[in-house]
């Protein structure tokens, strides 16, 4: 029974498929005034998810601009709601796959080794686009084997966000600096029913402690090093806080995440990225909050979660598609990004217009010299679960950091 | 000698040979018309079924991602590979105690409900009503429901408080996260469960109850005596049919525990392994579609081996 609701479950996400790459069946001829001259169109299909009407915005501004630009190319934007990677693997299993799309940097690695999107370098001679526009840790994200296969088109970055009436109200006078720092404010905020810091027990939150103690967890070469000294002297400095009750899980206090366990009042301090910007003014307008860069261990540490267009390998279309997605990530796609404030646009130089912009997420755009984007190796998500199984065992159990990240490291290597 | 039969009887023969052959023209186009009527069932069955199930089969001797496609034969290494893989195993264990768990209980508490609204009681059918309730609403919205209820700041625990408990965080320990779920299960099938044994109550005949009663059996040795053998046919369908379900749970894990296996793959149920290594990023279809059939294989063997068991008590 298993095997044949599995099977089913296969048909039919491929079945949702629908029309072979859509565009494929391009060159629809657009009337010409007088008949004779025939100009043919082409239609790119563009998919990627959109989690507000602001951020949907945003992408329909670029696409009028692009097609306005570009009158011959017309651009389908396709969203997926709910699972998106699911349904974009099942579409290239099936051929089927939008022209251009969304790519999160966490999940690229196994598209790029295993041929599913194409290499955009041809491209970028041919057109001689300039790929230093890029800040530079972003696009590495996107490289595999010297060549690169999607342009970021933002990027959001890990800081301090925190309360800044409870800082007040316990005499702290500026946001910790150092992980001494952290500890000890977190020490005096945990009180009446507030947690000092509210972190899960997360690849995303430890990786940041992990850079901030010199090291990575996942190497350039993609290699994972779950149980490297670095990593471990982060995890016991998780371990710690929890230890002292100052640090707990946004569930425990009874919020979805740290972000709303900040909005709630349940928080103090959470490590959050540009996302939480939009959620707390929605949730919780009236809150004073602040954006402090992250304290630091041996180092400055945080990481980007970044975003990339990337080309199916199937398009029929490959130079109106990588006319798309440098005009989307060029400077002027990125100009609405920046506007829309949102996320941070990828562009290197309007990172000081994003700061005159938005001032409150200031300490967001610091953080991007410095933050390094997920890089993970071959089935990134297996690395993902393992190491917030040993954090979760941390957390839970009280195992010791160091045998809970060997084992976490033996675990991915089975 | 005996002469040559008579031509009568030769045709006769002939003619009821031919009747019965299926060449026969007639029984041809009967045959072609019954195959006509099934088709459609057949072909949707063929299609989405019978082929996927096939593929499924291929599948789980290859290494095969959604990315990256084929990517070579490995034999039997996928199922090798489940012997080793701690990951499986705490699926596996995690979901036959599951099952121990709720199979059992559910059919228990449908039956006494059953036999409770079988009685002539004010209300009964309000209380039928509201029992089946759960039954017919989707699963996941009664999961996205038991999620706020059991929440650390949820209903339940907020209930508690006031009672001056002092209420663990259910979905987030290791300990109770898999019970917890295990009770939303019960509460929700227990419907289903208490209308077949319901129906099949009725269908018991009351000269039984009438024979014992004259005989001078109480109304508990009624029930044990009578009732419970009676529903024999019943009972099995309603535990066949809530083993099969608990195997493939999955729904439940995925909403309450995030999908990811809940506080240390303490929700981690074989159907949401497959589920993670098919689509979850996991990038192992080959390897999911070699644990479905390994899924199947156990409830296959366990359905016999049940079969067999009520056989010989029917004997």
């Amino acid at each position: 029974m298993g095997a044949v609701l599995l099977a089913g479950l296969m048909t039919a996400l491929a079945a949702c498929g629908g029309s072979p790459a859509s565009s494929s069946k391009s060159g629809s001829t657009a009337p010409g005034a007088s008949g004779a001259q025939e100009q043919t169109t082409v239609t790119l299909t563009l998919s990627g998810w959109s989690s507000s009407p602001a951020e949907l915005k945003i992408v329909q501004d670029q696409i009028a601009a692009f097609e306005k630009l570009h009158p011959d190319i017309k651009v389908q934007w396709q969203p997926v709601p709910g699972d998106y990677m699911q349904k974009i693997q099942t579409e290239i299993a099936s051929h089927t796959e939008p022209d251009v799309f969304y790519l999160d940097s966490s999940v690229a690695y196994d598209l790029m080794s295993q041929g599913a999107i194409q290499p955009l370098d041809p491209y970028v001679a041919k057109y001689k686009t300039d790929l230093s526009r890029f800040v530079p840790n972003l696009l590495k994200a996107f490289q595999y084997q010297g060549k690169t296969y999607g342009f970021p088109k933002g990027f959001s970055t890990l800081a301090l966000v925190y309360n800044t009436r409870l800082f007040q109200q316990a005499g702290i006078g500026q946001p910790p600096k150092s992980w001494a720092e952290l500890e000890a404010d977190a020490r005096q905020l945990t009180r009446n029913g507030v947690e000092g810091l509210v972190m899960d027990p997360d690849f995303a939150r430890l990786g940041a402690l992990v850079e901030q103690a010199g090291g990575t967890l996942v190497d350039s070469q993609g290699k994972a090093q779950l149980d490297s000294p670095s990593a471990i002297e982060a995890a016991a400095f998780y371990q710690k806080l929890v230890r002292e009750g100052v640090l707990k899980q946004s569930k425990d206090v009874g919020a979805q995440w740290a972000g709303d366990a900040l909005a709630k009042g349940k928080a103090a301090m959470v490590f959050e990225g540009n996302w939480v910007v939009a959620a707390l003014r929605q949730e919780s307008p009236d809150l004073r909050w602040s954006v402090a860069p992250l304290p630091q261990g041996k180092q400055a540490g945080s990481l980007a979660f970044t975003v990339a267009y990337v080309m199916g390998k199937d398009t029929k279309h490959p130079e109106a598609a990588y006319q798309l997605i440098d005009f989307l990530t060029g400077p002027q796609g990125e100009k609405f990004t920046e506007q829309g404030g949102l996320e941070m646009p990828s562009v290197e130089s309007m990172l000081s217009t994003f700061s005159q912009d938005y001032p409150e997420q200031k300490a967001f755009a610091e953080a991007a010299s410095y933050a390094l984007p997920w890089q993970l190796g071959p089935n990134g998500q297996t690395v993902i679960d393992a190491v917030n199984k040993a954090l979760q065992s941390i957390y839970l159990q009280g195992a010791d950091p160091k045998q809970a990240l060997q084992q976490a490291q033996a675990s991915i290597h089975q | 000698m005996e002469g040559r039969p008579a031509t009568g009887a030769r045709l006769r023969a002939q003619r009821a040979y031919a009747a019965a052959s299926p060449w026969n023209a007639d029984r041809l186009q009967e045959t072609a018309t019954g195959y006509l009527f099934v088709l459609p069932v057949l072909a949707v069955y063929a299609v989405f079924t019978v082929g996927p199930a096939v593929w499924a089969a291929i599948l789980s001797f290859q290494d095969y991602n959604l990315i990256g496609g084929f990517r070579g034969w490995v034999g039997a290494g996928n199922y090798v590979r489940m012997l080793r893989d701690p990951v499986f195993v705490k699926a596996l264990l995690n979901t036959v105690y599951y099952v121990l768990g709720v199979v059992p209980t559910q059919t228990f508490i449908a039956l006494v409900m059953a036999v409770v609204l079988n009685m002539e009681l004010r209300g009964r059918s309000v209380f039928r009503t509201l029992y089946y309730l759960p039954s017919v609403t989707s699963s996941v919205v009664i999961s996205l429901l038991f999620l706020q209820i059991l929440s650390e700041q949820g209903l339940l625990n907020a209930a508690l408080r006031a009672l001056g408990f002092h209420p663990p965080n259910w979905l987030q320990n290791t300990a109770l996260a898999l019970p917890s779920i295990m009770a939303v299960n019960v509460w929700t099938t227990v419907g289903t469960m208490m209308i077949l044994y319901l129906a099949a109550l009725q269908n018991i005949p009351t000269e039984l109850y009438e024979a014992a009663e004259i005989d001078g059996a109480s109304p508990w040795q009624q029930l044990w005596h009578v009732t419970v053998p009676q529903l024999r046919n019943a009972t099995f369908f309603v535990v066949t049919n809530g083993i099969i379900g608990c195997f493939q749970v999955f729904d439940q894990m995925f909403i309450m525990t995030d999908g990811n296996g809940g506080p240390l793959n303490s929700t981690m149920t074989l159907m949401l392994y497959i589920y993670k290594n098919a689509f979850g990023g996991y990038n192992a279809m080959g390897y999911a579609a070699a644990i479905s059939f390994a899924l199947f294989a156990m409830i296959l063997v366990i359905v016999i081996v049940q079969r067999r068991l009520f056989r010989e008590e029917a004997a």
